[in-house]
């Protein structure tokens, strides 16, 4: 309803063609996104500064600062990327991605189908539909599994996060290393011979082209669902990205460095696997964890097992796991879960012995 | 009488959506019969990829997204 009241206000006021009606108000648009964003030090510390007239230097100066800086660049970053991510989706749907799967072989469709996960719209509880259409459209269960695993594990929420409070060089690391793993352990899971453990109820499904979805859309759909996508987006994440972030400011101002060494630092070799574990039961969106992280970080925490931490929290779930069980039999369950922990432990191991 | 099937995989969100289905139907007085399913086989046959999904009369209307109030009622008609 407000959603399409905002669209036409923008964008359906400037005649017919492309060029003025949509790409004119769009790059209108992100001339103001940039402008703003530029100056958010610049507000921020005139805030703490000026009106609040807080010591910037003050363990309560820097803890403020760093919320009021840190809280509209995230959503600044996530409102613009959820937008472009948006509008890239409505041309990548589940459908598409499968059409273009069918038939690849081992290994190139390993690599296809993880980068795909990255954008094709996708929530853990459509893992078993998903995964039927997949299978019984003649993906190979290898390729079928990497997507699997990136799709949730990879995607531009994390990415937006990592980039937004890490640095793009952890954000760049996640993506490699998530891709990595999605495709090793597809690989992997290919190899194991997966088809004996797919119950046999899946396998009588025979895929019927007739059947497929197929939707039709114009640019104004297209912005409509981009728009709705970051309100939705929003509406779920708001509040776990700000409680994040005053976990964030607080452990920055208070908590003294180094205090995470102890428990998440790179000198005992048993901190990865252990972290990876502690992350397996534990469930969370991106959203949640990062800001987390960025905190451990902060305080000594070393780079390799957070990250490993952070990729089991969201990569495995227990929930997806028991849906999974419908379609899986225990022991390729098992497999799975098994190759992607593994993975996940020689991301963490490597980034710690490379930092 | 319009026989609507919402399928999902019993994640919070696609009982949410029958439920609102439930209230478009109510509010509107549609004469439609509405029930909730999670059975993967007849999904895999109508071509459903991802939850929750609206199925009217037969033919999928919404998959993968939950609509509001106007786009449900909209499907409906």
């Amino acid at each position: 309803m407000s959603a399409k009241k905002l669209c036409h206000a923008v964008f359906l006021r400037f005649g017919n063609n492309l060029f003025t009606r949509y790409i004119l108000p769009h790059l209108f648009l992100l001339v103001i996104w940039w402008t703003l964003y530029s100056h958010l030090r610049d507000g921020s510390v005139f805030l703490v500064d000026s009106l609040l007239h807080i010591d910037l230097d003050s363990r309560l100066g820097s803890a403020v600062e760093f919320f009021l800086y840190d809280t509209p660049k995230v959503f600044m970053l996530l409102g613009l990327v959820v937008y472009g991510v948006g509008l890239l989706r409505s041309f990548i749907t589940p459908e598409r991605t499968r059409r273009f799967l069918a038939g690849k072989r081992e290994f190139v469709g390993n690599i296809i189908a993880a980068l795909l996960g990255i954008i094709t719209p996708f929530c853990s509880c459509s893992a078993v539909p998903l995964f039927i259409g997949f299978v019984s459209a003649g993906v190979p269960l290898g390729v079928t599994f990497s997507f699997l695993i990136a799709a949730p594990m990879v995607n531009e929420i994390a990415l937006v996060l990592l980039y937004g409070l890490l640095g793009w060089k952890l954000a760049l690391a996640y993506l490699l290393t998530g891709l990595c793993v999605a495709i090793v352990a597809g690989l992997v899971i290919g190899r194991s011979r997966p088809e004996k453990y797919v119950e046999d109820w899946v396998k009588n499904i025979r895929f019927d082209a007739a059947s497929e979805q197929k939707a039709k859309s114009s640019w104004h759909d297209r912005i409509l669902f981009a728009y709705s996508s970051v309100v939705d987006i929003f509406r779920r994440i708001w509040l776990y990205v700000l409680i994040g972030i005053a976990l964030g400011a607080f452990i920055h101002g208070y908590v003294p460095q180094g205090f995470m060494a102890f428990v998440m630092g790179s000198d005992s070799w048993w901190s990865v696997p252990l972290a990876v574990l502690l992350g397996v039961p534990l469930y969370s969106n991106a959203a949640g964890i990062i800001p987390v992280v960025e905190a451990l970080i902060s305080k000594g925490a070393a780079i390799g097992t957070v990250l490993a931490f952070m990729m089991s929290v969201i990569a495995l779930s227990f929930p997806e796991m028991v849906i999974l069980r419908k379609v899986l039999k225990p022991r390729l369950i098992g497999i799975f879960l098994v190759t992607v922990v593994v993975g996940v432990v020689m991301v963490g191991y490597l980034f710690n012995w490379m930092i | 009488m319009k026989e609507v099937i919402v399928y999902g995989s019993g994640c919070p969100a696609c009982h949410k959506l029958k439920a609102l289905v439930d209230d478009v139907v109510k509010q509107n007085k549609i004469a439609a019969n509405i029930e909730y399913s999670s059975d993967f086989v007849e999904m895999a046959k109508l071509g459903i990829l991802s939850v929750p999904a609206i199925v009217v009369d037969g033919k999928v209307k919404s998959s993968g997204a939950f609509p509001g109030r106007d786009v449900i009622l909209k499907l409906l008609e």
